[in-house]
């Protein structure tokens, strides 16, 4: 072959690499709808616009541009409901916008302002709430602190009682004897279970001070005074809408047919076609198949204690593993035969087991499978084909680690990662740069196994590079945040995560250091555990909506 | 023995329906058509109502009070409410005495007059009832 031959076949390499790449940020499709936005002072940049296809599970939203232009891609044909949804603006609708090929219909919309203090309530995200909330920064944080760990400012927001009933309110709550969302299991009191800073855990708040704004009498009298029988309607300051860039994204929700799902955990099919999940509140694993949004649920058997479950992680095998709370048992569910293959029960009498872990060879020598006892901080090894359970030490909890390829655990602690190697069990300690205040909550392992955490009292995504021992943490740019958990972009070294009930979607850049923040179309989402699909162009995160019973994804776009 | 007419007199019924129009929304649209869409619509407007009765409940009661277990929570179950003679204040069990508790509330249970309004009351006895909303579940 001669050189010219030579340079035409290096010359059409690099056209056909460049035409397979664009055809990946050209796969969103030719336009569909498009449209502009605009209310009584003219377009609106950074409006989400909704579009849902009647008797479908997918719910997709675009942003305005900065001329206030919209545009949905890659629609299916059929008719569309459109609508608005942007805060501080009333919600306008068209129905029956037809999408068939060739033909891509526009929808314009003129939005008025939202006046009515309880729907800019509904619109507001925790931050806007809790920084539209008179008074002092130490009664906020009281409540912060105490409160938002589990729910968000929403509740208070939408409520008012006495001071009397907001006492009561506040003694129930705090008497739960676990994560305190109201999931008691009858005989168990809470003198009988240790607290979670004795059995090594994490708490979701702290610990309230006498006297102090966050002390039940503190919280009663601030919520009375804010949220009380006659007390004024809040009066909600949006945060702006987001700009340039940060429009560049496509939302898509999955919408849970059955009435009281509860997803918590979310898992991505190495199979690329499907996303499951489990429910924290009933015995149900579901999947979505993510291009035409078919909903399939399997009921798990269970006991007769409360349903439901925490913690979802793959085997090597095609098989799901999930903690079933209070039935105290890890279940195993095979996704290629989509069945139930079997539950271990922990030996003790009562349980709440949400935190199973795997270690994905499943051949660590300590035993695959790790539960936990989140009511005693008991912990054990589980040794799948012999049923056998051996007690481990508390040091490492269930779905508070990761197993990377070569069987070396990466766990948390309170300001610090810990690795622990198999077989030698030695011990590293990567001591978190913010210091022993910090409070990793959750860690996934990146393409390139490094580690991703969520800060959730610092509302930070961490990162250490398991190569060189660096750590990096990047805090959000939101007020009044958690995070969760975090996963991270091997390929472009970049972190994201979505804080609890801040609406937002948090993106750091581990080589230059800048932080983005995205808004959400929806409210109170309730996060937990993220997934990254890495097959997509640009990436997609996917998490739960627990509180809205959805299923999301979040991709930016560049075209 | 003679047949009643039944299908001649509903394919008759049909067919003069069937030629029926009735104005909707600036358009003539059948009367068929019409009662089809009105009970679409009224499907869809049930549907809702017990979605906001569910999550009423689950928003406001769930926390305190079991309604599908008979064991007591924070609060006695609300299991089979409306099958026992009295509250335990001692008056009877209907829709007005549990609407009034849930309003004012009691010693151990706070008044959620302030917070919910007449409808949303009315929502929440409906559902405990077992008359809306009840989980999607086995």
């Amino acid at each position: 072959m001669n050189a010219r031959r030579k340079s035409y076949g290096f010359v059409f390499l690099l056209a056909w690499a460049g035409i397979a790449w664009i055809g990946d940020l050209q796969a969103a499709g030719p336009i569909s709808i498009s449209g502009k936005v605009a209310g009584p002072e003219g377009t609106l940049e950074g409006a989400y616009v909704a579009a849902h296809a009647a008797g479908s599970t997918i719910l997709r939203y675009v942003m305005t541009d900065s001329s206030g232009q919209y545009a949905f891609r890659g629609l299916p044909a059929g008719a569309y409901e459109v609508y608005t949804q942007i805060p501080g603006f009333q919600k306008a609708r068209k129905e029956n916008v037809a999408v068939r090929p060739g033909k891509a219909p526009v929808a314009d919309f003129r939005v008025e302002v939202e006046t009515d203090p309880r729907q800019r309530v509904e619109q507001a995200s925790n931050s806007e709430l809790l920084e539209s909330f008179p008074g002092t920064k130490a009664q906020k944080e009281g409540l912060f602190s105490r409160c938002d760990g589990c729910h968000g400012a929403y509740y208070f927001a939408k409520s008012r009682f006495t001071r009397n009933d907001w006492l009561l309110i506040i003694g129930m709550m705090k008497s739960s004897v676990t994560t305190p969302v109201g999931d008691i299991a009858p005989p168990i009191l809470r003198n009988r279970v240790q607290a979670s800073r004795e059995r090594g855990e994490e708490e979701y708040f702290t610990t309230e001070q006498k006297g102090a704004p966050n002390s039940d009498d503190g919280l009663a009298d601030y919520l009375s005074e804010i949220r009380g029988p006659n007390s004024p309607e809040i009066q909600v300051q949006f945060q702006p809408r987001a700009t340039g860039a940060v429009t560049r994204a496509v939302v898509t929700e999955y919408l849970l047919p059955r009435r009281g799902s509860t997803p918590h955990d979310e898992q991505l099919d190495p199979n690329g076609r499907y996303v499951w999940y489990n429910d924290w509140k009933f015995n149900y694993l579901g999947r979505i198949e993510k291009t035409t949004g078919e909903i399939k649920e399997y009921p798990i058997p269970g006991t007769d204690h409360p349903e439901g479950f925490l913690s979802l992680m793959w085997d090597n095998q095609g098989n799901l593993w999930a903690g079933q709370l209070w039935s105290g048992r890890a279940v195993r569910f095979n996704t290629k035969l989509e069945k139930f293959t079997g539950a271990w029960m922990v030996p003790q009498e009562w349980a709440r087991t949400g935190t199973v872990g795997v270690c994905r060879t499943m051949t660590h020598p300590d035993g695959p499978v790790w539960i936990d006892d989140a009511l005693t901080g008991n912990a054990w090894n589980i040794n799948p084909e012999t049923g056998k359970f051996t007690v481990r030490e508390k040091q490492l909890k269930g779905s508070r680690f990761v197993c990377d390829s070569k069987g070396n655990i990466y766990s948390l602690g309170r300001g610090k990662i810990l690795k622990t190697e198999p077989g030698t069990k030695k011990v590293t300690v990567y001591n978190i740069p913010s210091g022993p205040h910090a409070d990793p909550h959750r860690l996934t392992l990146d393409g390139d196994e490094n580690v991703w955490w969520g800060d959730w009292d610092g509302a930070k995504i961490g990162y250490l590079d398991t190569k060189t021992g660096k750590m990096m943490e990047f805090p959000g740019l939101s007020p009044w945040s958690r995070m969760y958990n975090a996963v991270g972009d091997s390929v472009r070294k970049v972190g994201y995560a979505v804080p609890h009930v801040t609406d937002r979607v948090v993106k750091a850049d581990a080589k230059t250091g800048q932080v983005t923040e995205f808004p959400l179309p929806s409210r109170g989402h309730q996060v937990r555990v993220l997934d990254i699909d890495m097959s997509t162009n640009p990436p997609t995160i996917w998490f739960v909506s627990q509180r809205n019973s959805r299923i999301v994804s979040f991709q930016e776009y560049t075209q | 023995m003679r047949r009643k007419p039944v299908v001649p007199v509903l394919a008759a019924f049909t067919a003069i329906l069937g030629r029926m129009t009735f104005w909707v929304a600036g358009r003539k649209v059948p009367v068929l058509l019409s009662v089809l869409l009105f009970a679409v619509s009224a499907s869809a407007a049930d549907k809702e109502e017990e979605d906001t009765a569910y999550n009423l409940y689950k928003v406001r009661c769930a926390l305190c009070h079991y309604v599908e277990r008979p064991e007591v929570k924070f609060g006695p179950s609300l299991k089979d409410l409306f099958k026992r003679e009295n509250l335990s204040n001692g008056k009877p069990v209907n829709e007005q005495n549990v609407s009034e508790w849930i309003a004012n509330g009691s010693a151990n249970m706070p008044a959620f007059r302030y917070t919910l309004n007449q409808k949303e009351i009315q929502l929440v006895v409906s559902y405990v009832k077992g008359d809306l909303g009840k989980p999607s579940s086995r």
